[in-house]
């Protein structure tokens, strides 16, 4: 499949259609997607938003070198990728993701190495707005996996 | 009366420069001495870091060029160092470094708090 490697860092409203739109064609048969969310809680807290700050222009070429690491080991697969930043309010998108191949495995697999692999290599960070009013920035190698992130 | 020496050699003459010591000779020229003066890198600083450090833009003293160890372990003398982890992330240049990469004053050096996306 011709390389379409699609990646950004953005302030916009996330468009999971949009990345899917990148990605498709007459070739795929299976088009995976992963749509991360701004949760209402983190260890016991009850969350009202985050704000996500990115290191630009770093986090757009990681992001990038994440996809294109994504189609090296899957070669059948297109890959589009976005990251928002700014401040969310719970519910909405901070990451999405989708991934095209002619097979679904690689489709799946491929999405998951992409989320996983951004969540520890792509600047970004997350400052939580807790309904206290306080805000702290969340640092994963501080908390338990299964805790952190989308 | 004193007469100047005609053609003495330049630079012939150390004066007060290890007269009568067994000092080690002093380098004045070569690649060493040029480059390891003293420089300020900046480091560039996002979330918690520029939190602790009260900066987006730190200017570290150090003998430039130095090794990623070396900046961060001046960066730790200043106010908020003390925040700093014991091997904390690096980027130079936009690309993920170990602590042995070299740093030159014209690189953009980031050092970068646990990342948290998605």
């Amino acid at each position: 499949m011709a390389d379409v490697t699609f990646a950004d860092v953005t302030q916009a409203p996330l468009d999971l259609g949009a990345l899917i739109a990148r990605v498709a064609g007459p070739d795929a048969g299976a088009i995976a997607s992963f749509v991360g969310t701004v949760r209402n809680h983190h260890e016991g807290r009850a969350v009202t938003g985050i704000d996500y700050e990115a290191y630009e222009p770093m986090a757009s070429l990681e992001l990038a070198r994440v996809a294109h690491e994504a189609v090296e080991r899957w070669p059948s697969v297109r890959v589009a990728v976005s990251h928002r930043v700014g401040t969310l309010v719970v519910g909405e998108a901070s990451v999405a993701i989708a991934v095209a191949s002619p097979r679904r495995a690689p489709a799946l697999d491929a999405v998951r190495f992409v989320i996983e692999t951004l969540k520890v290599r792509v600047p970004i960070w997350k400052r939580e707005h807790y309904v206290d009013g306080t805000r702290a920035w969340v640092d994963p190698t501080a908390s338990a996996p299964e805790a952190t992130g989308a | 009366m004193t007469t100047a020496p005609i053609g003495h050699p330049i630079g012939a003459v150390c004066v007060g420069e290890g007269a009568g010591e067994a000092r080690p000779p002093v380098r004045v020229a070569g690649p060493h001495v040029f480059f390891l003066r003293m420089a300020h890198v900046t480091v560039l600083l996002f979330a918690s870091y520029a939190d602790a450090f009260g900066t987006r833009a730190l200017d570290v003293p150090v003998r430039a060029p130095c090794t990623v160890a070396e900046l961060v372990d001046a960066m730790r003398t200043l106010p908020g160092g003390d925040r700093l982890p014991s091997e904390p992330l690096v980027a130079v240049n936009h690309v993920w470094c170990a602590p042995d990469t070299l740093v030159h004053t014209t690189d953009e050096v980031a050092v970068i708090p646990p990342v948290a996306g998605g």
